[in-house]
């Protein structure tokens, strides 16, 4: 029998002794008893069938892999970058499908953190702006904590891809990291919106993503508040033009523009004036709210302390309360009114 | 149940009523002895939070340990502990949770606040069954209806195995029976003549009503 079954670096087989095929015969071992013997009592600090703990902080104890009674998984091991909630990096095949050319849809996510209906939604949103707007906008869609590798870097992939194509704005963003977001504007752009204008469309729009907390809702609102900084930005680019058109002779009157920028000023006096009470209202009540929390939360109950007698020789507690079983949802609370002894209902 | 009510005890083995100071249930004989003899007499040195099942993810045990040190912040006398475990042979959970709010030492409590505060939630994992156990501090307030209607509110979360929302739950309802009860407190001791005992019903009118009852007139029979 070949031994090199072994292998290299593994232990030697065991093997038999005369002696020991006597014991087999005459019944004296039994091959496979030491797999089915029971523990000797004590074993594993338990007391009346509970595992009692000693004191051993919470944090010492190791997250116990839940016990489903599937077989380990198949494969390689998958690196702990990637098996956790929130990978930090990004896998290989994903890089690719960001660093294809210029794409026909403007939001852009091969990982598929979006389902699919929360990605049509958003898409059909970046086409209506594409519809509206001059500067195209296209969104890069990764991971909170995932972190970009070289060729992905935003002025990179910018460079390569999107420039030479008109006014053009990418958006970086980490779905549930708003913070996170970066944006890379076209020179078309950049010649019209100053460093601390680009700064506060980007601030605002993260800001506005913050006021709600489902990450698809976030993407959301910054979409709308970044495409909403994107047409004041084309606004002051139309402006431009104008003087550029009119200084070269073209037909294009500068007193309508004047006249026409009067009018959206006018117009936009009211709005602005109701737009500032209704946000003053807003932080008033956001003030009174925040500050019954904070009343509540300080709130301190104090309740009078009686004298109880001792009940069945117990020094602190007797105080029995209600016992519930939710082995089944066919056996709802209503049906547990009457509280019988356990042993009662015990199977 | 409230301030000032007649306390009403329940044997933890057989659930029957027992009167005040008794040292062992006329029932089924039951008393801290015998839990003793299960669980064992020494002191046992237990965290607020116990999770000895590993049910609870290591975000979800951060999240509990806040829940509770805010039930201790809004109650200073109190304390509020959870036992997640895996009983095998216990023939019941209440007589666990008798023992162990008897018996244990919750290090994490704050030091000035004995058993006595303390409020006891275990929850038996593979039995799939919760209760709750109190001190006598609470006695006046707790009883056995407010901590049914606790844990009845969290049995969907229970069902589903979210034991953090289902801790999250209890704790809350029991939270505002405790508010409720600090605060009618609070105005007994300001005006106590609006809480006192509640008459008495006389004898010719506990009569007629027996009349009425017996002459199958079907009135619900009143509180007497």
């Amino acid at each position: 029998m070949a031994s090199g079954a072994a292998g290299k670096g593994m232990p030697p087989l065991p093997k038999w002794t005369p002696e020991d095929f006597e014991k087999l015969q005459g019944g004296e071992i039994v091959v496979g008893e030491e797999f089915f013997a029971m523990p000797p009592e004590g074993a594993g600090g338990e007391q009346g069938g509970v595992e009692v703990l000693t004191a051993a902080p919470p944090e010492a104890a190791p997250e116990a892999a839940p016990d489903n009674g599937l077989p380990p998984p198949m494969g390689p091991p998958v690196p702990p970058e990637l098996e956790s909630e929130f990978p930090t990096l990004i896998e290989a095949r994903f890089v690719k499908g960001y660093l294809e050319a210029r794409p026909g849809s403007y939001m852009i996510d091969p990982q598929e953190l979006l389902s699919r209906q929360e990605f049509r939604d958003r898409e059909s949103f970046l086409r209506y702006h594409a519809g509206e707007s001059r500067v195209d906008l296209y969104v890069m869609l990764f991971d909170a904590k995932q972190e970009l590798p070289e060729e992905l870097a935003i002025g990179k992939v910018f460079e390569e891809r999107f420039a030479g194509g008109g006014p053009t704005a990418l958006v970086y963003y980490h779905l549930g990291m708003p913070e996170r977001a970066g944006i890379r504007l076209s020179e078309e752009v950049c010649a019209v919106a100053s460093e601390e204008e680009r700064i506060r469309a980007l601030q605002t729009s993260v800001g506005e993503a913050f006021a709600k907390s489902d990450p698809a809702d976030q993407l959301d609102s910054f979409l709308v508040e970044f495409s909403i900084r994107l047409y004041w930005i084309e606004k002051a680019m139309g402006a431009e033009e104008t003087l550029v058109l009119a200084l070269a002779g073209e037909a294009v009157p500068l007193e309508d523009a004047g006249r026409r920028a009067a009018q959206r000023e006018g117009l936009a006096k009211p709005v602005r004036r109701a737009l500032t009470v209704c946000l003053l209202a807003g932080v008033a009540v956001g003030l009174g709210w925040i500050g019954r929390l904070l009343a509540v939360r300080r709130a301190r109950y104090h309740l009078p302390e009686t004298d109880c007698p001792r009940l069945l020789g117990a020094p602190h507690a007797a105080g029995v309360g209600a016992v519930l079983c939710y082995r089944s949802a066919e056996l709802p609370p209503s049906k547990q009114r009457d509280q019988v002894p356990d042993y009662l209902r015990r199977s | 149940m409230g301030y000032g009510r007649a306390v009403v005890m329940k044997c933890p083995r057989c659930v029957q009523r027992v009167h005040r100071s008794a040292m062992q249930c006329p029932h089924c004989g039951f008393s801290i002895a015998k839990v003793d003899e299960i669980f064992g007499e020494q002191e046992l040195r237990v965290s607020c939070l116990t999770d000895a099942a590993g049910v609870l993810r290591r975000k979800e045990r951060e999240g509990a340990r806040r829940l509770l040190e805010g039930f201790q912040r809004r109650f200073p006398q109190l304390f509020f502990a959870v036992y997640f475990g895996t009983f095998r042979e216990i023939p019941s959970l209440r007589q666990f949770g008798f023992w162990l709010l008897n018996r244990g030492v919750f290090e994490d409590a704050a030091p000035l606040r004995s058993n006595e505060a303390g409020i006891l939630l275990s929850v038996d994992v593979s039995g799939k069954a919760a209760g709750i156990t109190f001190g006598y501090l609470l006695e006046p307030y707790l009883d056995e209806e407010a901590t049914f209607r606790a844990l009845s509110a969290a049995h969907p979360h229970l069902l589903q195995e979210q034991y953090l929302r289902a801790m999250e739950t209890v704790i809350r309802r029991l939270q505002r029976v405790l508010v409720r009860e600090a605060r009618r407190a609070r105005r007994a001791r300001r005006r106590p003549e609006g809480f006192g005992p509640a008459p008495a019903v006389t004898s010719r009118e506990a009569g007629a009503l027996l009349e009425r009852i017996r002459a199958g007139h079907g009135m619900r029979g009143a509180k007497l």
